[in-house]
C-alpha cells in the first residue's frame, strides 16, 4: 500500500487502435539501422481532441472514479485540434460541464515525462489531489501538406518516416486519494522524475514556421510550398546534443532500474548516449510504433507493463528526449 | 510558500496608433476607442516591411533581466522556467529554451511551454507554485509574453480583432524565499492561491483555427486565402463570458482563501477590453482599485497581466499588505485567478 504521501500514476491508458486509426509500414530509410517496426496513424475524421478525451475515458474507467473527482488537466502534446485554443479545453469539452482547469504543455519527446514531473509536484505540493495527464500526438498528419516540388532535405525526409501518431493518459494523485478511493488497477509510486532543457542543440529537431519574428507575416503559402511548416530531424546532430548535453543524466537514469522505456525520435538511444553494453529490459517506443513525441513515454509503459505483470516494488523507468532538446525521466515503482 | 519576489515588463518600441491602423484597414480612432478603449499598441511589425523583427524570447529576455536585477537574482540561480505563450518564435522547440540559451546558456533547468492564451501567464504561475511548494525549485522565472502583431489580418475582414492584439513581454521571479530574506527591504508578496477553469464548449468562439490538427491536413496553400490562419472573435459573446466568469473567479479566490471580499484592495486583470475591465470594476465595488493600462498597449494576450502588474507596481497601486488579486480570461475558454498578499 502506499504511504499517504506518497505520489501515484494509475489509471494508465490509451485508445482502442483498431477503432481510431491503423498500423503501416514506414517507408525505407536510407542508412538507419533500426527502423520502426511500424507506425501508428489515426484516421483522417478523428480529432485530437477526441483521443484524447477517448483515453481520458479509459483512464477513469480503469482507476474507478468519477471525473468530479479530477481536478486538474495536463496535457501534452505539439498538434492541437487549432492553433489555439489549446487542446487541454478542447479535450474537456468532450465531457459536458466538466469546467476543471487544463494546462497545454509542448515538450515534445518529453512530454510525458515532463506532465508527470509536473503532476508530482503539483500533488507533493498540496495543490492538487488527483490530476488527469494525456499526452496526445498527431504528427504524421503534418505530411499531408507534404510538398514533393521542394528541394530534398534529409532531416525533413527522416522526420516524415519515422512520425507517427499516438495517445496515452492516465491518473495522478496522492496515495491518500488512492487509498480512500479504493483505486484498484494497477498503480506506481512516482518515486523520482527529472525534466531537464538545454537550447544548445534547438536547431537539430525543429520546426522552423510558423515563426512570429518574422515580417510581415509569421507563415505565408511559400512556406508551404518549401516544406518550412515541417518537422525537420537532423538525427546524428540531435544524438550528440541530447549526449552531449545530457549524457551524464542519462546515464544516471538508466541505472535507476531494471526495467528501462526509452522515447526518442531515433532507435538505439542508450547506445548512441554512450550506454553501451546494457543487457535489462529496454523498451524503445521508437521502434516499436515509430516516433510519436509526446505520447512514446506513456505508450512504451503501457506496452511493457501489458507485456508482462510487474511484481510489487518492481521498478521502471521512463526516459525521453525530444525537441528543445528536452529531457524528460521518471523512476516508478510498481505497488 | 511562494513569494513574488519582482516582476517586470518590455514593449517594443514601435507604437502604433489607432489612426496609423486606418492605412491598412477601414476603421478609426473613435471606432476602436469606443469599443476597446485602446488608443495606441506596441507592435514588432512595421508595415509591410520583409524581414526579422524582435523576437519572441528577445522580448522576453529585457523583461526577465530586468525583474532579475529587481529580484537581485542571477539568471544561475533560477532553476525553473515556465514560459506561456501562443507565439513562439518556432512552431518546436518553444520559446523557453531560446530564453535560456541568452539568460545562462551553460545550465540545463526544466523549462515549460505553456500554451493557455490570455491565461498563459495565471496557469504558468501555478506551475511555478507547484514546483516551489513541493520543493522541486527555489526561484523560478515566470513569463508571458506574445508577438502577435505578424499574425494579424491588416485588411479590413480582419478590422475586428487586428485593432487589438499587440506585442509584449512580462517577467515575474518566484522564489522560496520573501524579498527581505534576499537582501530587500520590501515585505514579502505572498502568492497565496491560484485558481483554474476552462470551458471548451466554445473553444470555436475566440482562437486561430489553422494550422490545427483537427482536419485530415493542418494547413493547405488554399488556407491563406480565407481567414482561418487569423484571430477571429465573437466579440459579443466573449465580453458575456468574461463579464460573468471573471467577477466570479475574483470571488471564489477570495473567499476560498478565508478572506473577505473587502479586503479586496486591487485587481489587475487581463487586457482585453476597456469595457470588460469597467465591467469587471463595477461589479467589485468601488473599494476595488481595477487597473488598466490597455489604452496603451492592447491587448498582448499571456503578457498582459504581467505587463500590468509591473505598471502597477511602478506606479505605486499597490501599498504593502495589499490583497491583490490577478484574473484573466481568454481563449478555450479557460480562465484563472491568482492572490498576492503584496
Amino acid at each position: 500500500m502506499p504511504q499517504t504521501t506518497d505520489v501515484c500514476l494509475t489509471g494508465l491508458s490509451s485508445i482502442d487502435d483498431e477503432k481510431f486509426g491503423r498500423y503501416t509500414v514506414p517507408q525505407s530509410l536510407e542508412g538507419i539501422a533500426n527502423p520502426p517496426e511500424k507506425i501508428f496513424i489515426f484516421r483522417g475524421e478523428c480529432k485530437p481532441s477526441e483521443a484524447a478525451a477517448a483515453s481520458i475515458a479509459n483512464t477513469l474507467n480503469a482507476s474507478g472514479i468519477s471525473r468530479e473527482k479530477v481536478q486538474f488537466l495536463i496535457s501534452a502534446s505539439s498538434t492541437p485540434d487549432f492553433n489555439n485554443p489549446s487542446l487541454a479545453q478542447c479535450a474537456l469539452a468532450q465531457f459536458p460541464g466538466w469546467s476543471i482547469g487544463g494546462i497545454e504543455i509542448r515538450q515534445s519527446a518529453a512530454g510525458f515525462d515532463y506532465a508527470i514531473g509536473l503532476a508530482k509536484n503539483l500533488v507533493k505540493g498540496g495543490i492538487y489531489e488527483s490530476i488527469i495527464v494525456v499526452a496526445t500526438e498527431f504528427l504524421s498528419r503534418n505530411y499531408a501538406a507534404f510538398s514533393e516540388d521542394a528541394p530534398r532535405s534529409q532531416s525533413i525526409e527522416y522526420a516524415r518516416a519515422v512520425s507517427g501518431d499516438g495517445v496515452v493518459s492516465c491518473l495522478v494523485c496522492s496515495g491518500r486519494f488512492l487509498a480512500e478511493h479504493k483505486i484498484t488497477s494497477p498503480a506506481f509510486s512516482v518515486i523520482k522524475n527529472l525534466n531537464l532543457a538545454n537550447g544548445n542543440g534547438a536547431a537539430a529537431f525543429t520546426t522552423p514556421v510558423p515563426s512570429t519574428s518574422r515580417m510581415p507575416l509569421r507563415m505565408s503559402p511559400k512556406d508551404l510550398r518549401l516544406n518550412e511548416h515541417l518537422p525537420r530531424i537532423d538525427r546524428e546532430q540531435f544524438l550528440r546534443f541530447t549526449r552531449e548535453g545530457f549524457g551524464e543524466e542519462i546515464k544516471a537514469a538508466s541505472s535507476w532500474a531494471e526495467s528501462i522505456v526509452v522515447n526518442a525520435p531515433a532507435a538505439d538511444f542508450l547506445s548512441a548516449c554512450g550506454i553501451r553494453g546494457d543487457t535489462r529490459r529496454v523498451y524503445d517506443a521508437f521502434i516499436s510504433r515509430g516516433y510519436c513525441g509526446a505520447a512514446g513515454s506513456g505508450l512504451g509503459l503501457l506496452a511493457l507493463t501489458a507485456e508482462r505483470k510487474l511484481g510489487a516494488k518492481e521498478r521502471v523507468v521512463t526516459i525521453s528526449a525530444g525537441a528543445g532538446i528536452n529531457l524528460g525521466a521518471t523512476l516508478l515503482e510498481a505497488l | 510558500m511562494s513569494f513574488l519576489i519582482a516582476v517586470h515588463h518590455a514593449v517594443p518600441p514601435g507604437i502604433v496608433t489607432n489612426h496609423d491602423l486606418t492605412k491598412f484597414m477601414d476603421t478609426s480612432d473613435e471606432w476602436i476607442k469606443t469599443r476597446s478603449g485602446i488608443k495606441e499598441r506596441r507592435w514588432v511589425r512595421d508595415g509591410n516591411r520583409e524581414g526579422r523583427g524582435i523576437s519572441n524570447q528577445q522580448l522576453a529576455f529585457e523583461a526577465a533581466s530586468k525583474a532579475l536585477r529587481e529580484a537581485e537574482i542571477s539568471p544561475q540561480e533560477i532553476d525553473l522556467i515556465c514560459y506561456a505563450t501562443i507565439s513562439a518564435d518556432n512552431e518546436m522547440p518553444g520559446s523557453g529554451v531560446l530564453l535560456q540559451q541568452m539568460l545562462a546558456p551553460e545550465k540545463a533547468i526544466p523549462i515549460f511551454e505553456i500554451r493557455n492564451q490570455c491565461s498563459g501567464f495565471i496557469y504558468a504561475l501555478q506551475v511555478a507554485r507547484g514546483y516551489i511548494e513541493a520543493g522541486a525549485a527555489r526561484n523560478a522565472l515566470v513569463i508571458g509574453a506574445e508577438i502577435q502583431s505578424t499574425g494579424l489580418d491588416l485588411s479590413d475582414r480582419g478590422r475586428n480583432t487586428a485593432v487589438l492584439f499587440a506585442d509584449g513581454a512580462g517577467a515575474a521571479v518566484i522564489s522560496s524565499e520573501p524579498p527581505s530574506a534576499q537582501g530587500q527591504s520590501a515585505e514579502g508578496h505572498k502568492l497565496l492561491s491560484v485558481s483554474l477553469a476552462s470551458d471548451g464548449t466554445h473553444a470555436d468562439k475566440l482562437g486561430v483555427a489553422l494550422p490545427g490538427f483537427a482536419g485530415a491536413c493542418p494547413i493547405r496553400e488554399e488556407d491563406f486565402d480565407g481567414a482561418a490562419v487569423y484571430p477571429s472573435m465573437d466579440g459579443k459573446f466573449v465580453f458575456k463570458m468574461a463579464s460573468l466568469c471573471m467577477p466570479r473567479m475574483v470571488r471564489e479566490i477570495v473567499i476560498n482563501a478565508g478572506y473577505s471580499m473587502s479586503d479586496l484592495r486591487c485587481v489587475i486583470p487581463h487586457q482585453a477590453n476597456q469595457r470588460i475591465i469597467e465591467m469587471l470594476a463595477k461589479d467589485l465595488g468601488r473599494e476595488v482599485n481595477v487597473f488598466s493600462n490597455i489604452a496603451l498597449y492592447g491587448n498582448t494576450t499571456a503578457a498582459s497581466i504581467p505587463i500590468a502588474l509591473s505598471e502597477a507596481s511602478r506606479q505605486g497601486i499597490m501599498s504593502a499588505g495589499d490583497l491583490v488579486c490577478l484574473v484573466s480570461f481568454g481563449a478555450g475558454f479557460s480562465w484563472g485567478a491568482a492572490l498576492i498578499r503584496w
